[in-house]
């Protein structure tokens, strides 16, 4: 008796969905559980064949699972060729917000502000355990420092430095902190850090 | 009510549904992406490294790159062939073949996979920094449709539909749970939180919260249950399921009111054909077992 293609096919396609669904609830079986020690060589696991630090394969499914307490700003100033340093400035938010809902592309980019300045503070908290070198090599800090020169600088900028800064929200009485403070970087085109 | 027309409308009326939606969201999510382009040149915050990815890695600890050093440096190469312009003329393209998709419904599943790739390079281009849930749903309902255009047999391109409908009930089970074992969540302070944040936040409606006190309690245990609980209604039949759309639908709209999360709207959305045709078998099993 043949087995035709096309059954084998289908059981395939069935066996596939099947065995991706049962790793998808695996992945958010480890999230729910992070500090499972299962669920910690899953992560392991899975850093293997991440993207750029993005798992592009299995979903994660635990939307608002972080509730920030407060906001962190990026804000940056230049020094310019007579020595003197600009006021510093956010890279600010323009927000629409009854528009929101049907055009809302500054989202994606203040995800992005607001992941690298978490993955930097990230980074900043464990530098005891690291090589100081560690910290501007971090990709956070690298992208921090191109998202900070990206900004369209007056033509008598020689360099820029950003700071990231916390600050509460309107009900809370704590005060804003500065929790990390850059050293300059040219904003001429082929030079390295100052 | 009479819910046969679920069972006599063919698989492919609620596969070509979920399409026609998503594409209106890669419609959306393509144009945003065009219409900010200046955030995909190069030195901005999407468009790849200029000074700060010149900085020396010598000596660095690898924890630092976790995630990072092992494909991420294997595909350096990759930003220099997908360059912004690159991207852009991809996600061009992905925008024109969203509308061919109605004009040319022949090549349905040629313009899926094309989208399918571009977006696969667009999220691998951008990695984590940006992204969210919607990118991974948006996936994996283009990747099953198009799975179900090659399957061959009729239980095959049915379960393309029951995967479709499982991941986005897993989708809203694992979103509630992880709310109900957040403090915040089940004390009522994180909705205010949220609404008070830069990137999801509503001024008026986070005052509102603040001088109402009982409105944050109230909001955030009405969306544990609803992520939790009211998914449930699938597995009733299909009137049940149909006020579970309803009910998605309108929270979808409110949060992208709210918080513009406007592209979760096309991505749950798109998977509650799937939902309908999966609740309908559900409960012909149920009752077939009952028997």
């Amino acid at each position: 008796m043949s087995l035709g293609i096309e059954p084998v096919f289908s059981a395939t396609i069935i066996v596939s969905f099947a065995l991706f669904f049962v790793l998808s609830i695996v992945n958010q079986l480890a999230l729910l559980f992070g500090n499972a020690k299962g669920a910690r060589s899953w992560e392991r696991l899975l850093m293997q064949f991440r993207v750029r630090g993005r798992s592009i394969y299995l979903p994660v499914w635990t939307f608002f699972s972080w509730v920030p307490d407060f906001n962190l700003r990026l804000l940056i100033r230049d020094r310019l060729d007579d020595g003197q340093l600009t006021p510093w400035r956010a890279i600010n938010y323009v927000c629409i917000p009854w528009a929101r809902c049907l055009w809302n592309p500054d989202r994606r980019r203040e995800k992005a502000n607001l992941q690298l300045s978490a993955g930097l503070l990230t980074v900043l908290a464990r530098a005891r355990d690291l090589n100081p070198d560690d910290i501007f090599a971090s990709r956070d800090y690298r992208a921090l420092v191109d998202i900070s020169l990206g900004v369209s600088p007056s033509t008598i900028s020689v360099s820029r430095q950003f700071m990231i800064v916390k600050t509460y929200f309107a009900y809370d009485t704590r005060p804003s902190e500065i929790c990390f403070i850059s050293p300059h970087s040219s904003t001429t085109p082929s030079s390295q850090l100052l | 009510m009479n819910f046969e027309w679920i069972a006599l409308t063919p698989d492919a009326v609620f596969i070509r549904a979920s399409i026609l939606i998503l594409m209106a969201g890669v419609v959306l999510d393509s144009a945003e992406l065009i219409g900010h382009r200046r955030l995909y040149a190069r030195g901005a915050i999407f468009g790849g490294g200029t000074k700060g990815s010149d900085v020396a890695r010598t000596s660095v600890t690898p924890e630092v790159f976790a995630g990072y050093t092992r494909l991420f440096d294997r595909i350096a190469i990759f930003d220099r062939v997908v360059t912004h312009r690159v991207l852009l003329a991809l996600n061009g393209l992905q925008f024109v073949l969203a509308f061919g998709f109605i004009a040319f419904p022949a090549f349905t599943p040629y313009i899926v996979a094309v989208t399918i790739c571009i977006r696969l390079i667009s999220m691998a281009r951008h990695g984590a920094h940006g992204s969210e849930g919607a990118d991974h749903m948006v996936l994996i309902l283009l990747v099953s449709t198009m799975v179900y255009y090659i399957a061959p047999g009729a239980l095959a391109k049915r379960s393309v539909l029951w995967f479709i409908a499982a991941q986005s009930l897993l989708a809203y089970f694992t979103a509630g749970i992880v709310k109900a074992r957040h403090s915040r969540w089940t004390k009522g302070s994180a909705m205010r939180q949220i609404l008070s944040t830069d990137l999801f936040g509503n001024r008026p409606l986070a005052d509102l919260f603040s001088r109402r006190t009982w409105l944050g309690p109230l909001l955030c245990w009405a969306v544990i249950v609803f992520e939790c609980l009211l998914p449930l209604l699938v597995f009733t039949g299909p009137a049940g399921c149909i006020a579970f759309l309803c009910m998605g639908l309108v929270f979808h709209l409110t949060i992208a009111a709210i918080q513009g999360l406007n592209l979760f709207v096309f991505a749950f959305a798109a998977s509650y054909p799937a939902l309908l045709v999966t609740s309908l078998d559900l409960n012909g099993l149920l009752v077939t077992i009952h028997r």
